[in-house]
């Protein structure tokens, strides 16, 4: 199997290697520095919903106001505002959505998991390219 | 006076004309069709209506409101993007098939009673078939054979469907069949039979899990500008459908979920990338069908968004997926790789194309996705939200990385092409444009939606979850290809539903004709023998030396005589 970075050792069978080819780690750590940016992006707005909360007024959801910590369902109960806060201003729905990382996390193990379940699924379903034509 | 007929018509009726323009211009005839199709369908008056007295029944061939409008308006954007598309194309009943099929599907949803409705479903099954038989291959015949058996099947059930709801109503309106409300929901236990029938109907062209298959089986055999029209209509005409019929039916909800997740896992171990396509296109279907299970305002915008925006970016990721079909030959992942140096272009509206399927903020997947998952957070659905976070990094997987990637980047296969004709690629930057029209300057697209919404998907903390899960998706993938955990790409055949009708049910049909043939078999042999023995026995006692045949003697004759005699005597007496 061959990845990105074993064409940038081995060549292309054209001898022409693109920018993109002779400079696979370049994007991998633009990619890195972009994850970072956009868990430091989580922190540093963090505090901004918390004000835009208290600003917007109208009451959205059905919950009471007394028992909204209690479940997993329910808002933080430090973030009392959100829950008072416009749906259109913070779409968070879930405490969980507040975690630090929530998303990070979940779209990394998610797609792990999608590409795992798929290369177990091979052992069952593949066959050879011409299973229905013989 | 043209409004009084079915938009759309422009497209069947002067499709019949192409013909006669020859080869070169037919190409340039269907495009001026679709166009003046759309010029017509522009200028139609709002909540305009026709309505037809067919054999003392009112028909409703004509019903124009906003569920159609952003349906008939995306659907003639798609066609005149794959009239570009094609305009290379020198088979002049292709060009033909597809206007048949993309006017009929836009009559379809401007349709407003269930038997116009039928008659334009099933134009559209046996005009598309002749997109994958052109193809000319074997392999693709069959394929559109079992396309065909499908969708006329699915037209029948409709038919059965309207004429049972028919005779226990008394109407052929097409509208909610639970008579229900944005906001409100049913379950599949209140539907009739007819509805019932008609729900399998659209969930069979709508490739609800179980009865998808179809769609991967034919799609990748269609022709390289024929698939990028099939991409667009058949599937969303469902979609539209079951939101007007079906807004609200719970189980929608659920059939939507597994429709999201079980196409991400095929995408994966799947080699050909146009099939790949036709899974990442069940997985869209499936956010759309949630939608409508949910069935609030939220939910259903949320699902005629999504319809628009995916109409555009997949008709993209098919035209470039055409594009290299049409300069390589082949779409298989393990044929390919290294393109961008060739296709710089079609590389670039690929990726434009997988970012907008993946959702990345400014393009056009953003503003239409979040809405549907944003709806399920409304109604506290935590479930059907994470299932739907999945799927996200799951599209991200196939159509963010896995289509551009093996296509264009991965290793480099050698081969050096053309770049893309130019009627191709202008196709491809017009639906690039779109992609990054809706995702920046979404309002428009906003007004257009059945419902009023003051959604705003632009918020800080939106913008911020998305890029989270989809960068780390994206490192997720680089983590697995530098562990060397990410599966190669093999050149093979992934056994799916159509299992079952290629192979199972043929060997049982084998078997159990076998089995009959052993009896058949056995059940002659017994009788044989036996008339055989009969006939034996004829021969052995009626021949010359059979004891029937041969001659008595005289006395024997007397003494059988003076038996009888005595017989009938003693009876006498008694």
């Amino acid at each position: 199997m061959k990845t990105e970075d074993d064409n940038s050792k081995v060549g292309d069978p054209g001898g022409d290697a693109s920018w993109l080819e002779r400079n696979v780690n370049v994007v991998i750590a633009g990619l890195v520095v972009a994850c970072i940016a956009s868990l430091i992006a989580q922190l540093w707005w963090a505090p901004l919903f918390a004000e835009k909360h208290t600003e917007a007024s109208h009451v959205e959801t059905s919950h009471d106001d007394g028992s909204h910590a209690e479940t997993a369902h329910d808002e933080h109960a430090h973030d009392e505002a959100s829950h008072d806060g416009a749906a259109h201003l913070h779409p968070a729905e879930f405490a969980i959505e507040e975690v630090f990382g929530f998303e990070a996390m979940f779209g990394f193990a998610a797609f792990v998991g999608v590409v795992f379940l798929g290369t177990g699924l091979r052992l069952i379903i593949m066959r050879d390219e011409d299973y229905y034509d013989s | 006076m043209i409004h009084n007929f079915p938009p759309g018509l422009i497209m069947v009726l002067g499709a019949l004309l192409l013909p006669f323009l020859g080869q070169r211009l037919s190409a340039w005839g269907a495009l001026v069709l679709s166009s003046l199709s759309l010029f017509a369908f522009w200028t139609t008056p709002d909540l305009h209506a026709v309505t037809l007295n067919l054999f003392g029944q009112d028909l409703n061939i004509v019903r124009i409101d906003r569920w159609s409008w952003i349906f008939g308006l995306v659907f003639h954007l798609a066609a005149i993007t794959a009239s570009i598309y094609a305009l290379h194309v020198k088979d002049t009943k292709q060009h033909v098939a597809g206007m048949i099929y993309a006017g009929s599907a836009i009559a379809a949803c401007c349709a407003g009673d269930l038997i116009t409705l039928f008659v334009c479903w099933e134009l559209t099954a046996v005009s598309s078939v002749f997109l994958i038989w052109a193809n000319g291959t074997e392999t693709a015949y069959r394929s559109g054979m079992r396309y065909l058996i499908i969708q006329v099947t699915s037209g029948v059930l409709l038919l059965s469907g309207a004429i049972i709801h028919f005779q226990q109503t008394g109407s052929l309106v097409f509208e909610n069949f639970l008579g229900l409300e944005p906001g409100q929901r049913g379950a599949i236990g209140d539907l009739e039979f007819g509805p019932l029938l008609i729900l399998i109907a659209f969930g069979i062209k709508g490739a609800f899990p179980l009865l998808h298959n179809w769609l991967q089986d034919s799609y990748p055999n269609g022709t390289a500008t024929g698939t990028v029209f099939l991409s667009a209509f058949t599937t969303k005409l469902a979609i539209y459908s079951l939101a007007r019929g079906f807004a609200g039916l719970e189980e929608l909800i659920w059939i939507g979920c597994a429709m999201t997740l079980f196409p991400i896992v095929f995408a994966v171990i799947e080699n050909d990338l146009r099939r790949v396509l036709a899974y990442s296109l069940n997985n869209q279907l499936g956010f759309m069908v949630v939608g409508i299970g949910i069935g609030t305002e939220l939910a259903l915008n949320g699902t005629a968004a999504h319809a628009f925006c995916h109409i555009i970016y997949k008709s993209l990721l098919f035209m470039s997926m055409g594009a290299v079909l049409h300069r390589v030959g082949t779409t298989k992942a393990t044929e390919l790789g290294g393109l961008h140096k060739s296709m710089p272009f079609t590389t670039i509206f690929c990726m434009i194309g997988g970012g907008a399927i993946a959702g990345f903020p400014l393009l056009s997947g953003f503003v239409s996705k979040s809405m549907i998952i944003s709806a399920a957070g409304h109604e506290q659905m935590f479930p059907v939200w994470i299932i739907l976070l999945i799927a996200s990094a799951g599209v991200m997987e196939h159509s963010g990385i896995k289509i551009p990637f093996f296509a264009f980047f991965a290793h480099d296969s050698g081969k050096r092409v053309k770049e893309a004709p130019w009627n191709m690629l202008t196709a491809m930057a017009i639906a690039s444009f779109c992609c990054i029209a809706i995702g920046v300057y979404y309002q428009p697209l906003y007004d257009m939606l059945p419902f009023e919404t003051h959604y705003e998907p632009y918020t800080a903390a939106h913008v911020i979850m998305q890029f989270q899960l989809l960068l780390f998706a994206a490192l997720a993938f680089v983590f697995l290809m530098k562990a060397n955990l990410y599966p190669a790409e093999i050149r093979s055949t992934n056994l799916d539903t159509d299992w079952v009708y290629r192979r199972l049910l043929p060997r049982l049909i084998g078997h159990i004709g076998k089995i009959v043939q052993f009896l058949d078999s056995l059940f002659r042999f017994a009788c044989l023998a036996m008339i055989k023995r009969f006939l034996n026995w004829l021969a052995k006692s009626c021949g010359a030396r059979g004891w029937l045949g041969s001659t008595w003697s005289t006395s024997s004759m007397a003494f059988w005589a003076a038996v009888l005699l005595g017989v009938f005597l003693i009876l006498y007496y008694l």
